[in-house]
């Protein structure tokens, strides 16, 4: 490992100068103008990421340690840089994305009064994001995991006039921290252990942990993963997410916020190999929250929930890959998937500034406010169509080749082959479903907004379609990471391909006869079938729950500060004090100045001093 | 007959003596003479086992505790004749109850 | 010598115990007189006859003066004996017993010495020549203690 070039510094030190910046400056004396140094540390990140790309496929890898940050007694935690061709990798991914999303938020915000918060926290985020992937220990990791986590809540209530906006932030950031409780157990638990937390210390020596350790600290590491992540149990907050701004919708919960549970099972990817029927499990999670997305995408009407839910199914795939098939599959589909994911939410992003007045005004939009953009918006039906052929896995597109290598590492297991067909049906099936209800003729139920929508202004459709370019062409990026990556990516079987080509074939034949059938109404399937409607909406009964479970633990906290604190432990410490005056007074009258009782207390006290200072020697 | 403990016996007497008027008699000049019966209690065992190990120091102490003592008594009785009661009683424990001022 | 010795111990234990239950404070101080004068004999009966001569001469003679002079003083209304105590009157008699056993007790340890010690030719002639040697110090400074003492008793409207 070399030691840092200057553009490593260049990572964390733009966007800290930026945000210093706005903050003490712009933001007090002409907010209009944040978003220029800020836009300024983008691309900053960017060049100098991709200047680390490129040193990086000439195989080199960069670390360094840049303070002491903890010394204590057994403890020795540095803050340092890691660049290695994970990190760079993904680095290069979220810079680009970054700074593409942060110029489309200049134009989608330009009307919000708050524009320079936004932008600020906007950029708090970029810089966790930066300072998460480029850590070089848990514990470093750990404290930018939280940044990012702070970021989002701050983000997703970022129009804190809405209840339902402060709800979803609250929603997010508490069960973010049901997760982080487990990362930081891991954290401990590898203090505990092994006295150190730097992956150079951990994963070079492998005999640090024994395998059932490795299994605890992996299955610790994982149920944080599954909380940034969104996998089964955890990703009640996800479609809830979507109550902040689209670009925050498109940035965080898409493309990079959501991948650093992803990100963090690929770095410990040395230690989760070690433990007996961890990866099996993980993969068998990720396969399940992957159908799971997928049948809430299909049914949802709200276009960014859709796109929520997908996020979810293809963080389960990715998951899945991340335990089927090494390191490659999964970082190739973050990859490819930040870039489709991220165009697809800013094609949302522009229906619903294009609708905006038909909409009076609403932060979202359903598939039955649209219907035939085609004609109105047609930068944002290409850059679509290309991220939704993208996320469907048709060849010779980007996501396709993703979705095999995922695929190919899944086929090892019956159970998640068949899982892993699920959800490429499930992926085409909602995703044709969403292009043809939104872009594609309209349909008789559908309230027909065409006429009066508009094309968003260039500054939001450019990065828009450059992004869902650099999806589609993804496909080439394989090769390269492979050898980044130094793994032999191991191609499907053609009977692999031929059924994952099949069942999206499927998915789309089956969405264009769902959003075609019934010419006179509602869908016919939705109103003879109610109950599952119900059922699906609140995810099979399992939002509800959590929010029972929350409910209960809120309720117990009231339980502690109302019942126990106020009418027993209050009442009881006043008592107690109010004794001691009580006491005074009976004692009081009992005292009248008379000297001989003096004496004898003195005289008392004084013996039995003497005589326990006698016995004690 | 053991001299060291008749000495110890009838200091020890001496002393609680002393102490019983402290605690028990009811006019000041009583409790004074208590304390007398006190000090002259410890000269008893001062001398008697300065005398027993030959050592001037130790009767050099009893004179001085002696003589501290007669101070003791003069400034006590001082005080106690300067309290002066309305109802024309021998100064009492019980006179002394008000902080004044 | 000995049971000389253990009479006076014995006769000043005796009226010291007088001493507490007279009724009046004049028949205190006689018997206090007694105890003194008890306490002199024993100084003698060890041989530290000086210590005895001072004893007669400070405690027997001044401050029994003294003594006597404050109780005529004191306007002659005596209530009572005892105290108004708060306690109950056997706690406060508990206490100088529990004094005497304590006392008693902490005497016994070490070995008593059975002999009535007789004090050599030159002690006290070494205890003078401390008091006005190496000790002249704290003989000037509890003289200046007496002499303050003295003070107490000049009237303030003097």
């Amino acid at each position: 490992m070399s030691p840092l070039p200057a553009a490593a510094l260049v990572l964390l030190a733009a966007p800290l100068a930026a945000l210093a910046f706005g903050f003490f400056v712009t933001h007090r004396v002409r907010p209009r103008t944040t978003h220029l140094p800020i836009l300024a540390s983008c691309a900053a990140v960017a060049a100098a990421s991709l200047a680390l790309l490129g040193g990086a496929l000439g195989g080199a890898s960069w670390s360094g340690r840049l303070f002491t940050w903890i010394s204590a007694a057994g403890v020795q935690v540095h803050f340092g840089l890691l660049l290695d061709p994970l990190s760079v990798s993904v680095l290069s991914m979220v810079a680009v994305v970054g700074f593409l999303i942060h110029i489309y938020a200049v134009g989608y915000m330009r009307h919000d009064a708050a524009f320079s918060r936004f932008f600020l926290y906007f950029h708090l985020f970029f810089f966790a994001m930066v300072g998460l992937l480029t850590s070089d220990n848990y514990l470093q990791l750990y404290l930018f995991w939280e940044g990012v986590g702070l970021a989002s809540f701050l983000l997703i209530g970022f129009w804190q006039h809405k209840p339902t906006a402060r709800a979803a932030a609250w929603k997010a950031f508490l069960t973010n921290r049901v997760g982080d409780v487990g990362f930081l157990l891991a954290i401990l638990l590898l203090f505990r252990w092994t006295g150190t937390v730097a992956f150079a210390d951990l994963f070079s020596n492998p005999s640090l942990l024994s395998s059932q350790k490795a299994f605890i600290v992996g299955f610790l590491l994982f149920w944080g993963a599954c909380a940034k992540s969104a996998q089964f149990p955890l990703y009640v907050w996800l479609p809830d997410a979507m109550e902040g701004p689209t670009p925050v919708s498109a940035l965080m919960h898409a493309a990079t916020m959501v991948t650093a549970g992803v990100f963090l099972l690929a770095r410990s990817y040395p230690l989760l190999e070690r433990a007996p029927g961890l990866l099996p499990f993980i993969a068998l999670v990720g396969a399940f929250t992957a159908v799971w997305g997928a049948v809430g995408a299909f049914f949802r009407k709200d276009i960014k929930r859709i796109l929520a839910y997908s996020t979810v199914s293809h963080l389960g795939l990715m998951t899945l890959g991340r335990g089927g098939g090494g390191v490659f599959p999964a970082v190739f589909h973050l990859i490819v998937h930040g870039f489709f994911k991220a165009a697809l939410f800013l094609c949302a992003g522009n229906v619903i500034h294009g609708l905006h007045d038909s909409l009076g005004g609403a932060p979202t939009a359903t598939v039955d406010d649209a219907g035939g953009l085609r004609a109105s918006m047609p930068m944002t039906f290409a850059a679509f169509t290309l991220g939704a052929v993208s996320l469907a896995g048709v060849p010779p597109f980007g996501g396709f080749w993703s979705k095999e290598f995922v695929l190919a590492g899944a086929f090892g297991t019956p159970a998640l082959a068949a899982l892993g067909l699920l959800t490429a049906l499930g992926s085409s099936l909602y995703i044709g479903r969403m292009l043809f209800l939104t872009f594609l003729g309209r349909r008789s139920w559908q309230k027909g907004h065409a006429a009066h929508a508009h094309e968003a202004p260039p500054v939001m459709w450019v990065p828009v379609l450059l992004l869902s370019l650099g999806g589609a062409l993804a496909g080439f990026l394989a090769a390269p990471l492979a050898r980044l990556l130094g793994v032999e990516p191991h191609h499907a079987s053609h009977t692999v391909t031929a059924l994952s080509i099949a069942s999206m074939a499927a998915g789309f034949g089956l969405a264009w006869a769902a959003a075609d059938l019934a010419p006179g109404g509602e869908p016919a399937w939705r109103s003879r079938h109610p109950a599952l409607l119900e059922a699906v909406e609140s995810d099979f009964g399992w939002q509800p729950f959590c929010d029972r479970a929350a409910g209960a633990v809120a309720g117990a906290a009231r339980f502690l500060g109302d019942i126990v604190e106020g009418s027993i432990w209050d009442p009881g410490t006043e008592d107690a004090a109010a004794a001691f005056p009580a006491l005074s007074e009976v004692l009081g009258r009992r005292a009248r100045g008379i000297l001989n009782d003096y004496a004898l207390l003195m005289t008392a006290g004084a013996a039995g001093l003497a005589i326990l200072v006698s016995l004690c020697f | 007959m053991n001299a060291e403990l008749v000495a110890w016996a009838a200091a020890s007497a001496l002393f609680s003596i002393g102490t019983a008027f402290l605690l028990l008699r009811r006019q000041l000049v009583a409790m004074v003479v208590g304390i007398e019966l006190m000090v002259n209690a410890a000269n008893i065992l001062i001398v008697f086992h300065a005398v027993r190990r030959a050592d001037p120091q130790g009767l050099a102490v009893a004179l001085l505790a002696l003589a501290a003592a007669a101070a003791e008594v003069v400034v006590g009785f001082a005080l106690i004749l300067s309290m002066r009661n309305d109802e024309n009683e021998a100064p009492e424990s019980s006179h002394l109850r008000e902080l004044s001022g | 010598m000995l049971t000389a010795f253990a009479l006076c111990g014995g006769l000043a234990v005796l009226f010291a115990a007088a001493a507490l239950i007279q009724k009046t404070l004049y028949g205190s101080a006689m018997c206090l007189m007694g105890v003194l004068l008890e306490v002199a004999a024993l100084f003698v009966l060890v041989g530290a006859d000086l210590m005895g001569f001072i004893q007669v001469l400070v405690y027997a003679g001044a401050v029994m003066v003294l003594i006597v002079i404050a109780i005529l003083s004191a306007p002659p209304n005596i209530a009572q004996r005892w105290t108004a105590s708060a306690f109950p009157k056997p706690a406060a008699w508990l206490v100088p017993l529990a004094v005497f056993a304590g006392l008693a007790s902490a005497g016994r340890m070490g070995g008593l010495e059975a002999a009535l010690p007789q004090a050599g030719a030159h002690l006290q002639r070494e205890m003078a020549g401390l008091l006005f040697g190496p000790w002249a110090l704290a003989v000037e400074a509890v003289g200046l203690l007496v002499l303050i003492a003295s003070l107490a008793v000049v009237r303030e409207d003097a």
